[in-house]
């Protein structure tokens, strides 16, 4: 009678193996990249895809400069005081927004729904 | 009773793993854990112990009673988590019908990779249920426990088959050995 | 069974779930609007109404905001501006309803809500950038001028006298045009949706069949949320010490000024609050930012019927026992 084995070295490298795609493949978790960016200014809203490059837009202090890349998208300059927009560093996840308050420009990463649908701040 | 001693005994013993697997997964759902999925899983050995002994028909058939006949003693019938508990099951009784089949693998191996499957499968439906992406960060922590628990019913599936095999004579019908199931084929 | 046929089963049912699972519903899209609104980014999001209703509802929302914009910033030619350079007078209806609101929150908070704070504000003028910070005799000149005790308002007649104070209505008519949005709202017959004046809050229904979904911000990381929650219907406030600020000789001017030291407020990082209305939750944001930690959790706990979180100025995050209840938080 041919029994069934509970344990072979076999096994042993099925559950390592396991064991690494679980903690390399899925560490970094998954989050979804922007598929677009929308740009609004005092002239209205308009979306560009990713890889756009450079943006000039115009507002009344001036131009405030958008770098829209593969990945993820930032406002280089503005004419702000603060700078605060520039701060605001890169929108890598769907929903995060960088804004130019005084010259009344903002930068919003689209995509297929993010993690929130509005944030507190 | 021999398991071809009548006609009706492979259903009586079918009947009983149907049973227990219920019973087990009753019992699991009732214990307070601290990670949702952090659980045991023991009753998928009798789920394993049919699909080694009979085939995937059967060992689906022990599937679908460890999580209706849980779901129904829980309140939990056709609920998001029963849905994630079927989709999970079904897709590890496949994943392991096929693993079984491998000559090399025991069922250690096997239970772990239908673990692993119950776990994607169930990550998955969470995702498409909730409509995130959030759900993937458990894997690490998660995909661990499912394999530590696949590797301990495994073992006990294999304990489950070998009693079969020791006391009601059974040969196993999957898994790469020729053996049939038929009681007619015995001569 | 015939060996196909053991396999069909399970296989059967492996792609049935499958199918299920990747089979994306046809749910709707909410409908999304943006514009630059009362000094801020303003987006009305509505679900669950065909595109042409939502459009319609979200226009009375702007509308409704601009009109409280056009009253009551405190810019050149606004009744407001003309009310602090009267030093009073008479006002509309809704200019007597928020400076009743924020009288009465500045006793409640004793004095760390103070709608008279103009001069102050002009004095450390955040917006112009970088520059230095006052000198402790002209804090101590402007704060002088600043004391809501001094403000006397009859209701009936909606007349004011300031008494030789400034107001400046920032912290609390946000939150006021945020209430009257969110009624346009309601009477154009959307009963799902959220009203974000730069990242102050009000929730309404769902989104579907599933609850709306707020971040709330990480003070000191732009790339994280301190919680991500699905607020009960109401209010959702955040104060921050990152939202408007700059920075000289290394350390950090913002926007919160303590009302009773003439200063930025150093207690806290940053303060949600929730509560049924937003003008109440924009008032007592900015009190319990003012008040610290242990003061503004002990307000928060003497108001009924609001709820709050406090990251301290070391970072240690403390809340009211019941925001867990209106906002609970959303792990997946």
């Amino acid at each position: 009678m041919v029994s069934r084995r509970a344990f072979t070295p076999w096994d042993a490298l099925v559950v390592a193996a396991l064991l690494g795609l679980n903690l390399i493949a899925w560490a970094p978790g998954r989050p979804g990249r922007p598929t677009g960016y929308r740009i609004t200014s005092q002239a209205g809203s308009r979306t560009v895809p990713p890889g756009s490059g450079r943006i000039e837009v115009p507002g009344p202090l001036g131009t405030t400069v958008i770098e829209v890349g593969k990945r993820s998208a930032w406002i280089v300059e503005g004419p702000c005081p603060l700078r605060l927009c520039v701060r605001t560093g890169a929108l890598a996840r769907p929903g995060r927004v960088a804004v130019c308050l005084p010259n009344r420009v903002a930068l919003e990463a689209l995509g297929p729904e993010g993690e929130v649908d509005a944030v507190g701040r | 009773m021999r398991w071809d001693a009548e006609p009706t005994a492979r259903a009586a013993h079918m009947g009983f793993l149907i049973a227990l697997a219920g019973a087990l997964q009753v019992l699991e759902l009732l214990l307070p854990t601290p990670v949702p999925w952090a659980r045991l899983g023991l009753a998928n050995a009798p789920v394993l112990a049919a699909l080694t002994l009979w085939g995937p028909g059967p060992g689906l058939w022990v599937g679908a009673g460890k999580v209706i006949v849980g779901a129904l003693f829980t309140g939990r019938f056709l609920t998001p988590g029963f849905l994630l508990s079927a989709g999970g099951t079904l897709t590890a009784v496949a994943v392991m019908a096929v693993a079984v089949r491998v000559p090399v693998l025991g069922l250690v191996g096997v239970s772990a990779l239908g673990a692993e499957a119950h776990l994607l499968t169930q990550l998955a439906l969470a995702a498409a249920l909730l409509r995130t992406p959030a759900v993937w960060a458990l894997v690490p922590l998660a995909g661990t426990l499912a394999l530590a628990s696949g590797v301990v019913t495994g073992w006990v599936a294999a304990g489950i088959v070998r009693v079969a095999q020791e006391d009601l004579g059974y040969p196993p019908a999957t898994g790469g050995n020729r053996a049939t199931s038929s009681p007619s084929a015995r001569t | 069974m015939t060996r196909l046929a053991r396999w069909a089963v399970p296989l059967a049912a492996v792609a049935l779930v499958m199918a299920y699972a990747s089979g994306r519903r046809p749910g709707a899209e909410p409908f999304t609007e943006t514009r630059f609104l009362m000094d801020t980014l303003v987006t009305v999001t509505v679900w669950g109404t065909p595109e042409p209703d939502a459009r319609a509802a979200e226009e009375r929302a702007f509308a409704a905001l601009a009109a409280v914009d056009q009253e009551m910033a405190r810019v050149e030619g606004t009744p407001l501006w003309e009310l602090n350079r009267a030093g009073g007078g008479r006002v509309s209806e809704a200019l007597a309803s928020v400076l009743a609101d924020a009288l009465a929150w500045a006793r409640r908070t004793g004095g760390a809500f103070d709608p008279t704070v103009a001069p102050l504000l002009d004095l450390w003028d955040i917006p112009r950038g970088p520059h230095p910070p006052p000198s402790p005799l002209a804090v101590d000149a402007a704060l002088s001028q600043v004391g809501w005790d001094r403000v006397r308002l009859d209701p009936g007649r909606r007349t004011v006298d300031l008494g030789r104070t400034r107001v400046d209505l920032g912290g609390i008519a946000k939150g006021w045009a945020i209430d009257r949005a969110a009624e346009a709202l309601r009477a154009a017959g959307a009963s799902d949706f959220i009203v974000n004046a730069g990242g102050d809050l009000y929730v309404a229904g769902r989104r579907g069949d599933r609850p709306w979904r707020v971040g709330i911000q990480h003070p000191r990381n732009q790339n994280r949320f301190l919680r991500v929650v699905a607020p009960m219907e109401g209010a959702l406030v955040t104060s921050g010490d990152y939202e408007r600020f700059y920075e000289w000789e290394g350390r950090r001017f913002h926007h919160i000024l303590d009302p009773r030291t003439g200063r930025p407020a150093r207690g806290c990082q940053s303060v949600t609050v929730w509560a049924p209305t937003a003008v109440d939750a924009d008032a007592l944001s900015t009190a319990v930012f003012v008040l610290g930690p242990e003061e503004g959790l002990r307000l928060l706990e003497a108001q009924p019927g609001v709820e709050g979180l406090v990251v301290a100025a070391d970072g240690t995050v403390r809340e009211t026992p019941g925001f867990a209840r209106v906002a609970p938080e959303v792990r997946w």
